[in-house]
């Protein structure tokens, strides 16, 4: 494939390119370089999206060894980030339904297809008190828990849009979707999120939102 | 608007169409209950046009419900923040290079960076001024001594290391033919390249098990050969490979014939080497020599087994990595008896850290060594260093400390009572005795050891527990209390404890705390957002700035990274750096010899 004009424009401005092309070229310091400055990333997302570090940290070995086994294949078309996130999403939904598959180990992750529990019935958040509930429960574990409650594609677009900061559409580049997709893909997983956290929320000293005494679904499902 | 549904209609056929084939049918794919709400999520994510985003704020203006969801949408988002960011292991990326399958090859010779300065003339034509015979016989009268390191280096490095060298190359050359084949020229014209390539043959024996440039700056690191005992009173020597007459005749012919019958890759990989190595400034280029020697005896010491080990490794990668566990083995083996019985018997993580801290002491002594030697040459040669060589550098560093560490008031100065004396005694010894190296020292030393990020624009910053509302009450009755002690009322240290405390707790419930200091430019002292204006914003990469977006909000994070981007582009971000270029203040005072790690970015 030849690389065409902008993309070779492309791959001068972008550092990260231009360091793949050079793992392209069997330049096995360049790979070591690319393995030092996007394991932070990488790790961190695989970590969110698994709950799991020992876990995480094999699949984004894997997610290396892949584009080391792949460079000669790859042009630079995209953000190279948003290729390395592609490979790094099939993976993660590899791993999270082989886990399904073999429910040996019940971790955190939880059923994502239709049957699978709602997040109302599991978390706590709308029965008890917050102070009571933090008594029971740390805050980041049940922050943990409301992330795992999302299924495989809500979690790893909330993922990247959280923590890798990635707009809709590179988020749909990564998970082969439409930009349209992703924004209600998001939408929902935002609105499950609320749900399982919102009585968390006003803890701090900053008063709740003004409410109106309407039948509107947040008033009703807060305290 | 039949435009917009029409557009969304078309939408929902692709997304089917591209759903169903690659993901089963799932909740995603069920009607949204509410659209306003896809709307709300994507405006406070910012992927609205101007026209949407209007229609959302012109909602969310006479709606008080729509605002509630989106505070709601908001915040709970928010809280994703308390998740701690996972690191990886450190050891991450060794043990990825490690399962790379075995056709990795080193890198290549296109890989290496190119010499920055234009190479040294007398490298290219191959007749360094010292290694002409004539011009050195006067010199070596002026030279100390030959101590016996002098005799390793002539009789049992030129000749034995030969034996295996050859072998050595060999090895390499089998486990990865490379294909560069080298200019035609060179290969053609062969007296010519002898007559050229003199210096480089003489400093053979140095390159044995020597892959390329890199793979010798990382040799340099305190890891491996950087702290090297030999190479403590390496300033009273000339570096070694630079004198021909220590190289007899013979020697010359053998090593002549050596370097013939490499392969050709292997060859201009070589003369790559030595290029690069001869481009460096004299001071490097001769530390680095040494280490090349340092490594070279050591190599010849070892036992077979571990040399072939060595020679035969794959990479230059996995050669560093099995040169630094048998490094560490020796490390071990050298400790006295005493510290060894202290080691047995210890589980792995305690040994770990008690190994770590010995290595930290020993280190903290070779640092205190070699600044003993700079301040000794500044004695000699009768002139302050940086930054005390000047009248106002004398007045602002002063000026430096006790505005931003108070050091005139003992009660409200953030060093410890020990470390305030040991600054004062300094600053005294350094007004009153002119010893204003020791001054550089300590000040350098006490900024590594006491943090300083900046306070907030507007109002006191965090300093005390009644400042943190409810949740102070409760970290004040807490365990967090003791990580506290001595540090209430000290900017940022207060904060920093705290936030170390909340980390480092997992297990304890805790509330949330509101954010401990300033974690976005806006928010900063007008000095450091005009810094940052004028002189760092300019000078950073699109990614740069990315990294730091990516932390806004997040203290300590984005304040660290801030003050770390400038140091990177070698800034003092005013008020909080000792003033001054930070890459000289560490050349001088710091131990950092080589300008940065090569492996990392």
């Amino acid at each position: 494939m030849v690389i065409g004009q902008t993309s070779a424009q492309m791959a001068l401005r972008d550092p990260d390119i231009r360091l793949m092309l050079r793992v392209r070229d069997d330049d096995a310091v360049a790979f070591a370089e690319l393995v030092e400055r996007f394991q932070h990333r990488l790790v961190a997302v695989m970590h969110h999206l698994l709950g799991n570090a020992d876990e995480a940290e094999d699949l984004a070995q894997e997610v290396f060894l892949r584009v080391y086994r792949t460079r000669k294949k790859y042009t630079p078309k995209a953000k190279f980030s948003t290729w390395l996130f592609t490979i790094a999403n099939n993976l993660a939904l590899n791993a999270l339904r082989d886990r399904q598959r073999r429910p040996v180990v019940p971790l955190e992750v939880r059923d994502s297809g239709p049957l699978g529990p709602r997040p109302t019935e599991r978390t706590p958040g709308h029965e008890d008190p917050p102070a009571y509930q933090l008594q029971q429960k740390e805050l980041t574990d049940v922050i943990r828990e409301a992330l795992d409650e999302l299924n495989e594609r809500q979690r790893v677009a909330i993922v990247l849009n959280k923590f890798e900061d990635m707009n809709y559409a590179d988020i749909a580049e990564v998970m082969g979707l439409t930009t349209k997709a992703v924004k209600s893909l998001l939408s929902r997983a935002r609105a499950k999120l609320r749900d399982a956290l919102q009585g968390y929320i006003y803890m701090d000293t900053e008063p709740p939102p003004p409410v109106d005494g309407s039948a509107d679904d947040l008033t009703s499902e807060r305290d | 608007m039949p435009f917009l549904r029409f557009r969304q209609v078309v939408g929902r056929q692709v997304k089917a169409m591209r759903d169903t084939e690659s993901m089963p049918l799932s909740d995603d794919d069920a009607p949204l209950p509410d659209p306003f709400e896809a709307e709300l999520v994507a405006y406070l994510d910012g992927e609205l046009d101007a026209a949407e985003a209007r229609h959302v704020e012109l909602r969310l203006a006479s709606d008080p419900q729509a605002r509630a969801k989106a505070s709601a949408l908001k915040k709970t988002y928010d809280l994703l923040d308390y998740l701690p960011r996972p690191e990886p292991s450190p050891d991450f990326t060794t043990r990825t290079l490690h399962k790379l399958p075995a056709t990795a090859a080193p890198s290549s010779p296109a890989a290496l960076p190119k010499p920055q300065v234009p190479i040294n003339s007398t490298a290219i034509n191959g007749v360094p001024s010292l290694s002409v015979p004539v011009a050195l016989s006067g010199a070596t009268a002026l030279l100390p001594p030959r101590s016996s390191r002098r005799v390793v280096w002539v009789a049992g490095l030129a000749i034995s290391v030969m034996l295996f060298a050859l072998a050595g190359y060999l090895i390499t050359a089998l486990v990865h033919p490379r294909l560069v084949p080298a200019p035609a020229a060179r290969e053609t014209a062969a007296d010519e390249l002898l007559l050229t390539e003199r210096g480089l043959i003489e400093r053979l024996p140095l390159y044995v098990g020597v892959d390329n440039f890199d793979f010798v700056q990382e040799l340099a690191k305190s890891d491996y050969f950087g702290a090297d005992p030999t190479l403590a009173a390496s300033g009273l020597m000339p570096a070694p490979g630079l004198e021909s007459e220590s190289i007899p005749i013979s020697t010359f012919e053998t090593l002549t014939a050596a370097f013939k019958g490499l392969p050709p890759a292997r060859k201009q990989d070589l003369r790559e080497l030595d290029k690069q190595l001869n481009s460096q400034d004299a001071s490097i280029r001769d530390r680095l020599l040494r280490i090349l020697e340092a490594y070279a005896v050591w190599l010849d010491n070892l036992p077979e087994v571990e040399r072939r080990g060595v020679l035969s490794a794959p990479t230059p990668l996995v050669r560093l990595g099995v040169i630094r566990d048998i490094r560490e083995r020796q490390w071990l083996n050298r400790l006295p008896p005493a510290q060894q019985a202290e080691l047995t018997g210890l589980d792995p993580t305690k040994r770990g850290l008690l190994i770590q801290q010995w290595k930290a002491e020993e280190a903290q002594q070779r640092d205190l060594w070699a600044f003993a030697h700079k301040r000794a040459e500044s004695l000699k040669t009768n002139r302050q260093l940086w930054p005390f060589d000047t009248e106002s550098g004398r007045k602002d560093i002063p000026e430096f400390m006790r505005t931003t560490f108070r050091t005139d008031d003992p009660r409200r100065s953030r060093f410890s009572p020990g470390d305030l004396a040991q600054y004062r005694e300094a600053l005294e010894a350094a007004q009153k005795g002119n010893e204003w190296a020791w001054y550089g020292k300590t000040v350098y030393d006490l900024t590594r050891k006491y943090e300083t990020l900046p306070e907030p624009a507007t109002g006191e910053p965090i300093t005390t527990y009644h400042q943190l509302g409810l949740a102070g009450f409760y970290f004040q009755r807490g365990r967090a209390q003791k990580m506290t002690v001595g540090l209430v009322g000290k900017w940022p240290d207060f904060a920093l404890a705290l936030n170390a405390y909340v980390n480092s707790e997992k297990s304890e419930k805790m509330p949330p705390l509101p954010p401990l200091g300033p974690a976005r430019v806006a928010d900063f002292p007008e000095s450091i957002r005009e810094f940052w204006a004028k002189h760092l914003s300019p000078k950073l990469t699109g990614a740069e700035r990315n990294r730091l977006r990516m932390l806004e909000n997040r203290w300590p994070e984005f304040p660290r990274e801030f003050i770390a981007l400038a140091r990177q582009h070698d800034l003092s971000v005013p008020g909080i750096l000792l003033p001054g270029s930070p890459r000289k203040w560490e050349t001088i005072y710091g131990n950092a010899w080589m300008p940065g790690p090569l492996i990392r970015p």
